[in-house]
């Protein structure tokens, strides 16, 4: 078989002489194979198939949908085997197009295998690694299979584009819940009137450091701290870690519950006592189970979100607004920064798997994973993979985009076992 | 062609389609209808012909399990799945 390594590699080190280095600096994917069972052969890279083997071209132009056909500008994430930057040059309305590489390892397998030279060589053409990258760039097409592939510091990238990708699948899948919310915000509408404001607590001022607590499995190795530090920090825990955190002992300041389904959230309360939750606010949103309303023996606090769908609720009952993205944590450490809280330490907010448990222990939540092929990864705080899945992942971009809005408030990671958060710092690098 | 029949075959279109584009959320909530609506289809279609349907679910599974999505999207949309 031919090799083109270096006719290609010679129009990119004199093109990008950076990539050209890394490119060369980087050794060759653990398995690559060819894969000659349908009409037309395909690259396969560690088990994953780069392109069709049937009908390559016609992927690519639908792959090339995602691009406005007037669009002067093009992002390519992902190289795969080319196909669609070549696609795409073929558009004499294009005047700049950007190919960005996700894992040099990937690159120089095919940059071997397959003749570049004449999409290299458009001048139209700029080919960058992900690390030039902090967010997603628009409008932007992909090869799927290059971000599956993508080396551990392209995740952030990969992630942000795999985000945007669903974004519309998880809309279009709350607007089928949307009759249901809206009867749930009639049968929630006197508790919404009567009860408190979310801004009680940020008028409280409490200036100090705020523990947000999730139900990540990590959340177990802070209990002993927290016992010995209980009067030192404000506590915010989210519903899913109320149980366990009331098992160890830990009484919190306000619990957070946001899931609007029964099922869903309804255990995360069953059971615990009247005098467990003595002196513990629940802070609440529009769509709560009006069952976790009518139990909670203390004082409910109400919170709206950006949502659209409270605009109405608001006029009429004016409170305050917390950030949501999909997971209570993002309220919860809204909360904490409302507040004033400088530190927001982070506890339990693991974002993945860390030795296998999906929750901490006595949490309703709890189970244990299975290795599977099915499962994505993040890197924890020691650069190793910690197995995660797809909404976590978004959680934590959505989490990391707020923090990096908040340059001005120190947060901090209790654990580098769970997935990194970027703009956070570890305990062990502060003094708590 | 029947209904149902029409069906599997305009799921396939959005499985592939989905997962060509990136769109795994999607495309794996498509796949599942697609399971759904062909499964049954099996017990229509004469036994000689349902058979060659086994190994290439089976591939089809593989294929989703291991998260070969453009291999998948081949599988559904050029494999010879039996109507």
């Amino acid at each position: 078989m031919e090799d083109f390594f270096e006719a290609n590699l010679a129009i990119i080190s004199r093109r990008w002489p950076d990539v050209g280095q890394r490119i060369c600096n980087a050794d060759f994917p653990d398995s690559v194979e060819i894969d000659e069972s349908g009409t037309e052969p395909a690259l396969v890279v560690n088990g994953l198939h780069l392109s069709s083997i049937y009908d390559r071209l016609r992927e690519a132009e639908l792959q090339a949908t995602l691009i406005p056909a007037s669009s002067e500008r093009a992002w390519v994430y992902g190289l795969g085997m080319a196909v669609l930057p070549r696609v795409l040059l073929m558009r004499s309305v294009l005047k700049r197009m950007n190919v960005v590489l996700f894992n040099p390892k990937i690159a120089k397998a095919v940059f071997h295998l397959i003749d570049h030279r004449d999409w290299l060589n458009d001048e139209r053409v700029e080919l960058q690694w992900h690390a030039d990258h902090s967010d997603v760039c628009f409008p932007f097409s992909l090869n799927p299979p290059s971000l599956q592939l993508a080396e551990v510091s392209a995740y952030r990238l990969r992630d942000l584009v795999s985000l945007t990708l669903a974004t519309p699948h998880i809309q279009k899948k709350h607007e089928t819940k949307e009759a249901d919310y809206r009867k749930r915000l009639d049968e929630n509408e006197s508790f919404i009137a009567q009860d408190g404001d979310v801004k009680f607590f940020w008028d409280e001022s409490k200036k100090h450091s705020i523990v947000v607590i999730g139900a990540g499995p990590t959340l177990s190795q802070h209990y002993g701290y927290l016992k010995a530090h209980r009067d030192k920090h404000y506590l915010i825990v989210v519903d899913a870690a109320l149980k366990p955190l009331l098992e160890a002992g830990i009484k919190p300041d306000v619990c957070v519950t946001q899931d609007p389904t029964e099922k869903g959230v309804l255990r995360f309360f069953s059971g615990i006592s009247d005098e467990a939750l003595a002196g513990v606010s629940l802070l609440y949103f529009p769509l709560t189970p009006g069952r976790i309303l009518t139990d909670w023996p203390g004082p409910r606090f109400v919170s709206y979100t950006q949502h659209p769908r409270y605009q109405l609720l608001l006029q009429k009952y004016p409170k305050g607004t917390l950030f949501s993205a999909g997971s209570v944590i993002h309220p919860a450490t809204d909360l904490a920064v409302k507040m004033g809280g400088n530190p927001v330490i982070l506890m339990g907010a693991d974002f993945s798997f860390p030795g296998g448990d999906s929750h901490v222990l006595g949490s309703p939540a709890h189970s244990t994973s299975k290795k599977s092929r099915k499962f994505d990864w993040l890197v924890n705080g020691y650069g190793q993979k910690v197995q995660t899945i797809a909404n976590l992942k978004g959680y934590l971009r959505d989490l990391e985009s707020y923090i990096l809005k908040n340059p001005e408030v120190i947060f901090i990671n209790s654990s580098k076992d769970g997935a990194r958060i970027e703009g956070t710092v570890y305990s062990d690098e502060v003094s708590l | 062609m029947t209904t149902a029949e029409e069906s599997c075959r305009e799921l396939i279109r959005r499985v592939a389609g989905a997962f060509r584009l990136g769109m795994e959320a999607d495309g794996n909530a498509a796949f599942v209808s697609f399971v759904d609506c062909y499964i049954p289809l099996l017990d229509k279609i004469p036994p000689q012909r349902a058979q060659v349907a086994q190994p290439l679910l089976q591939k089809i599974f593989t294929a989703q399990q291991n998260r070969d999505y453009l291999y998948l999207a081949d599988l559904l949309e050029y494999g010879g799945l039996p109507f």
